[in-house]
């Protein structure tokens, strides 16, 4: 075992795979540079030195030339990993993405595959509107996509490595504040989660979620940043006799509803926290699977709490408002008591 | 389970009588005790009231058919047929009348009958509800926008069990008597103890003008109910009346309370009804059917059946004109009450009430006034809130 | 290296493959048979079929909203070609593609892309695969002129040209892209001409003579192959039909049209085949009577296969899932 961040841990992952299998290599932008960053959050940092720059590839800016890359060199028989600097980039790559990686597979009935991964650094970080989303909802639409958000260094590690040994597209969402980067890559605000990393191989599958804390009086799921959020607000919550269950789905697509739906069956109540606009969110998701599937099991309405409907603003005050905080969490838990 | 209603065999000299208005329609919800339809015999145009709760249907007679005795001309649907929820209903406490719980599919009315506010309860407790048969309509809600909840049906089924194994809420009997006095000289036993009846008819068309107002503003009472209402009030200002015997010894009381002849099925009880001139209409409606309810049920304890100071015997529901009191009840004086008909004479409904007492206990003077108070209360209901 | 000997005859009748299962489709199409729009390769002919005389099944052709020709000439069967007009499961792609998707990865060309443009980036990919893995394969990316101007054509010579990757880009110039001209989406007269701009050969080829188109493709393969880096290939060519089959032409004269018809490939290959005695009347109609028995064909086993069930529409989202 061995603590580290989730940048270490993503970083390990992608070295481990590398090495595995000779046909596993990255593409993005300054990943390999020398004397460079090892990507914006410092997750490929060194991997070019042991690895060199054909198979740690460093692109001009051009996204829809990176997907387009990915998605070729995967149909092609290698096994990529793509990045881009700010996942608010994917939408430059849109159409490759959305109109060929996810829909090549079944436009051939079955016969090609596009083995690739794309990785992608979410969240507000007073970095203004264009640098700040979290936009997991827009992929988790496309039929054909598969999207995992691991928020441990444990999870990180694991979901990589099976991401890479997937045979389809897979959209692999971090968090800008759990990453743990050090140095000048460091954040204002971050949470740094460190964690335990087995050191000996494994995978955590996709598809599937964990209880992250158990309770009995509300079921609060939550992603990335926000599932700390539930977290915390759960601490606070249990001083005042409120058990709450805390659940990381982990995976987005394919969800382990079961996980949630037998969760809302035990607590009667559901929070879902994300740090995404309120309007067609993922949320609304999870509430419409909810109230489709376990309505009898419901004892109080569906809660979102989620970003207000707007572009993520600048400064720190306002950031604080958009940011699903515990306290909000807190009073969405009270309301369905 | 469906309840038949059955025309009652009201004619005198005819087997045949003809319905003049139905009060209710198929499909609407019915109250046990309120008037379901009416009829003309031979003698008179009689209300006939409902002897369950439910819904209404299967109606097989209109107004104007001439139907025989004993026939059954509809059916009333009670709870765990899908109709409206069953004979105890009941009001959370302070709160208003709210709607019986919403009726099966197969129940459903045309015209729904909507009776007060929505009551929200959540998919939960009424899951739960249902498969506890607990009646949604006596639980009060604590959840979000005052729903019930499922630790609401939780708290109510505790409730319900823990009644059932310890003493209720009140005290069985008042603490001290006014006064007391020692009839052991008399060696008088209760039983064959010398009974007179006084019996008048009062007219009950303000009470029943009454009753109908109150149910437009939705608050459902039965005629027991304004009985012992208009009982609270003469017991209290006749305490003569309000006495028991315990033993050798004649205790009058300052708490009223009255106990109701209810017939169980099976016998008949009498559970006591306590403090009945503290109580508001609908506090009474609601005790006297869950005492009832429990009745039928054979759920009442001892302590129910404890500390009468007064006793009521309505017999109005079994359509019954007038009787004779019999008292075999430690109380020194009871009433029976016959039910509301409708003509015949100058006023648009009259009831026959009856007093009997034992003669040794309470003097004619005192009965007679205490009659009296009671029709006069009856004719002029607006006394009671003098 | 440049053939000396053009297989002259097999050219032809990969044209000529192409030229009636196209006219067949069109005819199916007017007679209510097949149930979507078709975007008909008739003029073209020759580039399709020039480019791809040189490539094996591990070479790579990524085409557009218009494949019928290059799935042909690639060696996609006209049988299952025509069962996925036709809308049946034993389509080259099960019926869950269509006309813009037709393909078939065994003989190297994956579903086509219909947004115009987008193979290319996705041709830098497989090409960078084929060099990293050293199987001495090229990536063809075929596209219009109207796709031309699409960011991501850009980002993807750019890319092609600084990793230099075994593909050749070729733009089938038809002179529309829709009804847009190409004098109004172009300040310059060749398209080629932008391939200086990010350090990469272009050239400009007659795309309605075969031969011309044969020798300039073998040129830019055989570059491809030797590891040269990638190359962009002009075709000046012409659409002899509308876009789709709901294009009236109105935004083309009549006096175009006909010179173009002129020179349209088929006609020319052969008439030079006759001016050099290489071929006999007879031939010829051997030839005619054979490819159309093998469009009559592909038409009664497109009629004769089965309808996929409805159901199918869930199967084949991800890999390996059989629903």
């Amino acid at each position: 075992m061995a603590k580290m961040s989730i940048a270490e841990a993503l970083r390990q992952a992608i070295r481990e795979e590398m090495v595995r299998d000779p046909r596993v290599f990255c593409v993005g932008e300054d990943i390999g540079v020398e004397g460079g960053f090892g990507g914006a959050f410092t997750v490929t940092l060194g991997l070019s030195e042991e690895f060199g720059h054909e198979r740690i590839l460093d692109t001009p800016i051009s996204e829809i030339g990176i997907a387009g890359v990915a998605i070729g060199a995967a149909m092609a028989g290698l096994r990529p990993i793509a990045d881009v600097q700010y996942g608010d980039f994917l939408f430059c790559m849109m159409d490759q993405l959305v109109n060929q990686a996810a829909k090549m597979t079944y436009m051939s009935g079955g016969t090609v595959s596009v083995p690739m991964v794309m990785r992608a650094p979410v969240g507000s970080t007073r970095r203004g509107a264009q640098h700040a989303q979290s936009l997991e909802a827009f992929f988790t639409h496309v039929p054909g996509l598969k999207v995992v958000a691991p928020a441990t260094a444990y999870d990180a590690k694991g979901l990589l490595k099976s991401a890479v040994r997937d045979d389809n597209p897979v959209l692999v969402f971090e968090h800008k504040l759990l990453y743990g980067s050090k140095g000048p890559r460091s954040e204002a605000g971050a949470l740094s989660p460190v964690g335990e990393v087995p050191d000996e191989e494994y995978l955590v599958p996709i598809g599937k979620g964990i209880v992250r804390r158990e309770g009995s009086d509300v079921t609060i799921v939550g992603k990335l940043l926000t599932l700390y959020r539930a977290l915390g607000a759960a601490e606070k919550l249990a001083a005042e006799g409120i058990s709450a269950e805390v659940i990381d789905p982990r995976t987005l697509v394919p969800l382990d509803r079961e996980l949630i739906l037998e969760s809302v069956r035990k607590t009667g109540r559901l929070v879902i926290v994300e740090e995404d606009n309120l309007t067609g969110g993922w949320a609304a998701d999870i509430a419409a699977i909810v109230a489709e599937e376990a309505f009898f099991y419901l004892d109080a309405p569906i809660v979102r709490v989620s970003a207000p409907d707007t572009p993520a603003p600048f400064a720190p005050v306002m950031e604080a408002f958009y940011v699903p905080s515990e306290e909000r969490v807190i009073e969405a838990v009270r309301s369905t008591l | 389970m469906a309840h038949p209603v059955l025309v009652p065999p009201l004619g005198q000299t005819v087997d045949t009588v003809t319905i003049v208005t139905w009060y209710k329609r198929e499909g609407e919800a019915v109250r046990e005790g309120e008037p379901l339809y009416a009829i003309e015999t031979d003698k008179a145009v009689l209300d006939i009231e409902a002897q369950a709760s439910g819904v209404l249907r299967g109606v097989t007679a209109t107004e104007g058919d001439e139907v025989e005795v004993l026939r059954a001309i509809a059916e009333i649907a009670t709870a765990a047929e899908g109709g409206t929820v069953g004979t105890t209903a009941e009001a959370a406490d302070g709160a208003p009348e709210v709607a019986p719980s919403e009726s099966s599919v197969a129940a459903r009315a045309v015209t729904p009958v909507r009776r007060g506010p929505r009551q929200f309860v959540s998919p939960r407790a009424r899951r739960l509800a249902e498969a506890e048969g607990v009646s949604l309509e006596e639980v009060a809600g604590s959840g979000p926008e005052g729903a019930v909840v499922e630790r609401d049906v939780r708290a109510w089924l505790e409730r319900r069990s823990s009644a059932q194994e310890t003493p209720p809420r009140e005290l069985a009997a008042p603490a001290a008597a006014v006064s007391e006095v020692v009839v052991a000289q008399m060696g008088a036993k209760l039983a064959g103890a010398p009974l007179v009846t006084l019996d008048v008819e009062a007219d009950a068309s303000a009470l029943t003008g009454l009753r109908a107002q109150l149910a437009a503003a939705e608050v459902e009472i039965a005629d027991t109910d304004l009985w012992l209402c208009v009982l609270g009030r003469a017991l209290r200002d006749q305490p003569a009346l309000n006495a028991s015997l315990e033993g050798d010894v004649l205790r009058r009381w300052p708490r009223v309370q009255v106990g109701l002849v209810v017939d169980t099925g099976d016998g008949l009880a009498v559970p006591v009804v306590r403090d009945v001139d503290q109580k508001r209409l609908a506090q009474l409606a609601r005790e006297t059917r869950e005492l009832r309810a429990r009745a039928h049920e054979g759920a009442l304890t001892a302590e129910d059946l404890k500390g009468a100071t007064f006793t009521l015997a309505d017999l109005g529901a079994a359509g019954i004109d007038t009787f004779t009191p019999f008292l075999d009840a430690p109380t020194t004086a009871m009433m029976g009450v016959g039910r509301i008909r409708k003509g015949g004479g100058a006023a648009d409904a009259t009831v026959w009430l009856s007093l009997s007492y034992d003669r040794r206990l309470v003097d004619a003077g005192r009965a007679s006034r205490f009659l009296r108070q009671v029709a006069q209360l009856i004719e002029q209901p607006y006394r009671l809130l003098a | 290296m440049p053939q000396s000997n053009p297989p002259l005859l097999e050219l032809y009748r990969t044209m000529l493959t192409i030229r009636r299962f196209e006219e067949r489709c069109n005819h199916l199409f007017m007679q209510g048979r097949i149930p979507s729009t078709l975007h008909l390769y008739i003029g073209q002919e020759a580039v399709a079929t020039g480019v791809c005389a040189h490539l094996k099944d591990t070479d790579y052709v990524l085409s557009t909203h218009r494949p019928h020709g290059h799935a042909i000439a690639k060696g996609v069967t006209p049988r299952s070609i025509m069962a996925e007009l036709f809308a049946k499961a034993t389509g080259c792609c099960k019926g869950k593609g269509g006309s813009m998707h037709v393909g078939d990865m065994r003989v190297g060309m994956p579903p086509a892309i219909a947004i115009v443009g987008g193979n290319a980036p996705i041709a830098c990919g497989m090409a960078l695969a084929q060099k990293r893995l050293g199987n001495g394969g090229v990536t063809v990316s075929s596209f219009g002129d109207g796709a031309a101007n699409e960011g991501a054509v850009h980002e993807a010579l750019n890319m092609a040209a600084i990793w230099d990757l075994p593909a050749i880009f070729v733009c089938e110039n038809n002179l529309y892209a829709a009804s847009t001209a190409f004098a109004t989406a172009f300040k310059i007269d060749d398209v080629a001409a932008r391939a200086a701009a990010y350090g990469m050969p272009g050239i400009v080829v007659d795309g309605n003579d075969v031969l011309a188109v044969h020798e300039a493709a073998a040129a830019a393969i055989a570059r491809a192959r030797e590891g040269g880096g990638p190359t962009l290939m002009e075709c000046k060519t012409y659409r002899l039909c509308g876009h789709s089959r709901s294009d009236p032409l109105t935004y083309r004269t009549k006096e175009e049209e006909a010179r173009w018809l002129e020179r349209e490939p088929i006609g020319r290959l052969a008439a030079q085949m006759r001016e050099q005695d290489l071929v006999t009347e007879e031939r010829l109609r051997k030839i005619e009577e054979v490819v159309v028995a093998v469009i009559d064909d592909a038409v009664a086993y497109a009629e004769a296969s089965p309808d996929p069930l409805p159901s199918d529409a869930l199967q084949h989202v991800f890999y390996g899932q059989e629903a």
